[in-house]
């Protein structure tokens, strides 16, 4: 490196970035002549990141290949003829030796707003096949030989201090479950990611040794033997390069490398190793969380003593923040303002428990009276910071980033004095006001929710949102994450169309999640049934409306058809309704019969939500030739009854209707422009 | 500099606000948000002579009891044979042919 100029590292990891997204997004390649500032660097990473991923692609595996073998299963993941394998079974299998039986698929699209996109979460692993066990035998166990660190690492302590020691020394997260989500919702999850902050410490506490330049030494020969421990996350190879760079430099009597230098050679060194790295979250959280420390720290003043750790810590964890908010807000819909409060408390105790913790791997029980209380005052800490508010915002367009990273920039040039402060406010003010600008037209759409077998209806009226049924209760999760993800932070009227659990179980999660206005019930549900008790213990207000009845809701009107007297059944005496959304009619019939169908009068609608999840025993004929809709919804999964029946579907091409059915295309969006 | 960030900052917002912005044509439009281009391999036949008890109550119309009659009932020549079973009719041999073989 002795002699490069001195932003060749940069140069390299931004070329680097731009190679391995560029295959993704080849627009991107519009903004190469920003590189020519870094010169030959870039040009150089730019290449060879962009040769690596087009000339040896992550090899597809044959889908539909019918696969029998005996192969080792470790942490969910298989190999098979060179390629790696996601083995999916139910329940999943431990690790082991097993005969296997099953046959190679592709991994799952996005199927829900918020919903997990298994193609890029396995691409970034460097893994393009899943392996559908349909038989599993297992012969032997797999010897993991990190089995005894572990157990000595837990021994003598109580269960949930293992738990978040597992979390915090080796970024296991599987024991914590629960407290898991109080780190969320404190902003201390990262913690749980091993990462620089881990690695910092452990390095910090051996560099405390007095061994002279040879701690240098000892510090590097810890790097390989963690990664070996705690796994190779993204963000923990990202650190342990950008430390051995250090550690190497100083040790060699070159000095430390500049932070920034490390982070873009680092960023190189693993996107040339696999390209579609880029695509996991640990990666991209890990380098902007480092790129933000290292932009704003060595740009501060800090005054000496205590007072200079408490402003340096909070300054760190700020930064953190504002590089990372973008990111944690599109992909987990919540940002913890505590957080950087939080995380300065947290700072001393984990400085204290990731050396302590890495001695207990070595030594086991000796240490575990020294471990015990920290690791319970972490989980305190995690316990009171979750009450802390919350700020909620949906998934974040492509433009959005731009738009907040271009107006983070002005305020960072400011810090380093190369722009005055109110020029960097004035600039910066920009993009947040077109941000602002940008969510006054509230969408108007139809979202008809994928939750298998049934039916959930997101109703969006320009401002106002509208819950049509919520599937099964274990769909419930499923569908508060896509109301999350579109920005969803109140309903404004939750219906519940009949009793039934493929209609209203998943509404039990909603109502306990989402705040809710009005809750619209067929006149069937009892006062002890656990939805209407769930909502009167919200003190949401019911109404149990009959046919007749209209609402006006954001810029639309909802109104409901059926019931127009009770019969007893409770198929029978579900909700019909209307919704006008300005441009567009929907008609939602619930599970409804052919003989409720030919007593509603919807007039002409463009979007029919077909009844029955597609049962021969609606969707008549009489209906559609009075409604004429243009498009057909059916909520329908894997089913043993044969829908949408066939009667059914021949009916809607008779007369000319578009069918559009989530088991074949997910979640299904009604697109209807934008009211303001 | 100055003026390549606001030009960049004007861009991202044209981008942004023109789809909300500008007038639609067409008065609906639909988009799904996974179109599903796999279909899973039929299973494999089970054996009828071989299978064990387990792989006989996967299929479809065959319980415990029948699962049980079936494995009595063995040797078998071929599919048709599983008519000799007491309780597996035509209707249910046509419901499991697909999945068995001799």
């Amino acid at each position: 490196m002795k002699g490069a100029p001195s932003s060749s590292g940069v140069g390299l990891g931004l070329g680097g970035l731009l190679g391995a997204l560029a295959p993704l997004y080849p627009a991107l390649l519009l903004l190469a002549p920003l590189g020519l500032r870094f010169g030959l660097p870039f040009f150089l990473g730019l290449v060879l990141v962009l040769l690596r991923g087009l000339l040896f692609p992550v090899p597809e595996p044959p889908y539909g290949f019918r696969v029998e073998g005996t192969p080792a299963v470790r942490e969910g993941f298989t190999r098979w003829e060179g390629h790696r394998l996601r083995v999916k079974h139910f329940p999943p299998l431990e690790d082991g030796v097993y005969h296997l039986r099953g046959y190679l698929a592709p991994p799952e699209l996005r199927r829900n707003p918020g919903g997990f996109d298994e193609r890029a979460w396995l691409l970034a692993q460097g893994i393009k096949g899943v392996f559908h066990v349909e038989q599993a035998k297992r012969l032997s166990a797999l010897p993991d030989p990190r089995t005894s660190f572990r157990a000595r690492l837990a021994e003598g302590l109580s269960p949930p201090a293992k738990e978040a020691l597992e979390g915090l020394v080796l970024g296991d997260k599987r024991g914590l479950e629960d407290a898991y989500l109080l780190f969320q919702k404190a902003g201390l999850a990262r913690l749980l990611a091993v990462s620089g902050l881990h690695l910092g410490f452990l390095v910090g506490a051996v560099l405390l040794l007095p061994l002279g330049r040879w701690r240098y030494l000892l510090a590097l020969a810890l790097l390989p033997l963690y990664l070996f421990l705690a796994g190779p996350s993204p963000s923990l190879v990202r650190a342990s390069l950008m430390a051995g760079l250090s550690l190497l430099g100083l040790f060699l009597g070159l000095g430390a490398a500049g932070v920034v230098q490390a982070l873009g050679l680092a960023l190189f060194l693993q996107l040339l190793l696999r390209p579609e790295a880029i695509l996991g979250l640990g990666l991209q959280l890990s380098y902007l969380a480092v790129l933000g420390l290292a932009l704003v720290l060595p740009a501060l003043r800090l005054p000496p003593g205590l007072k200079g750790y408490l402003f340096g810590g909070l300054a760190a964890s700020l930064a953190v923040q504002a590089f990372l908010a973008p990111l944690l807000l599109h992909r987990f819909h919540l940002l913890p303002l505590l957080s950087p409060l939080a995380n300065l408390l947290a700072a001393p105790v984990v400085a204290l428990l990731v050396p302590l913790g890495f001695l207990k791997l070595l030594l086991g029980g000796a240490l575990a009276w020294a471990v015990e209380p920290p690791a319970r005052g972490l989980l305190f800490l995690a316990g009171a910071a979750s009450q802390g508010p919350l700020l909620r915002l949906g998934e974040i367009s492509p433009q959005g980033f731009a738009l907040y990273y271009l107006g983070l920039l002005p305020p960072l040039l400011a810090l380093h004095h190369l722009l005055p402060w109110r020029k960097a406010l004035l600039l910066a003010s920009l993009p947040a006001l077109v941000g602002l600008a940008t969510g006054l037209p509230k969408p108007v759409d139809l979202w008809l929710l994928d939750v298998g077998q049934e039916d959930a209806l997101l109703a969006r009226m320009g401002g106002a949102e509208v819950l049509v049924d919520g599937g099964r209760p274990e769909q419930g999760e499923k569908v508060v994450r896509a109301l999350r993800a579109l920005g969803v932070e109140a309903l404004e009227v939750l219906v519940a169309t009949h009793p039934g659990a493929d209609h209203d179980g998943g509404l039990l999660k909603v109502v306990e999640e989402v705040p809710v206005g009005l809750a619209l019930l067929s006149p069937a549900y009892q006062e002890d049934h656990p939805l209407v008790q769930a909502l009167r213990a919200k003190g949401v207000p019911i109404l149990r409306p009959g046919a007749g009845t209209a609402f006006r809701v954001g810029k639309g009107r909802i109104q409901v058809l059926w019931p127009s007297y009770l019969s007893g059944d409770d198929n029978q005496d579900g909700l019909a309704l209307l919704l006008d959304l300005g441009r567009a009619k929907a008609l939602l019939l619930a599970d409804l019969p052919a003989e409720v169908e030919e007593k509603l009068a919807p007039g002409p609608v463009e979007v029919l939500k077909v009844s029955h999840h597609g049962a021969r025993t609606g969707t008549s004929e009489a209906l559609l030739a009075q409604a004429r809709p243009q498009i057909a919804l059916i909520g329908v999964g894997k089913n043993p009854f044969g829908h949408p029946h066939p009667e059914v579907l021949e009916r809607l091409q008779a007369h000319g209707v578009k069918v559009y059915r989530t088991d074949r295309m997910g979640a299904v969006r009604v697109d209807l422009g934008y009211a303001w | 500099m100055v003026l390549g960030y606001l030009l960049a900052v004007a861009l991202l917002a044209l981008l942004t606000l023109w789809p909300k912005l500008a007038p639609r044509p067409l008065p609906v439009r639909v988009e799904a948000l996974a179109e599903a281009s796999f279909t899973p391999p039929a299973p494999e036949p089970v054996s009828l002579n071989g299978a064990s008890l387990e792989e006989l109550e996967a299929l479809p119309g065959i319980g415990p009891t029948l699962a049980q009659r079936i494995v009595e009932g063995r040797p078998y020549g071929t599919v048709e044979d599983l008519l000799k079973v007491k309780g597996i009719g035509p209707r249910t041999l046509e419901r499991i042919r697909p999945y068995v073989r001799p």
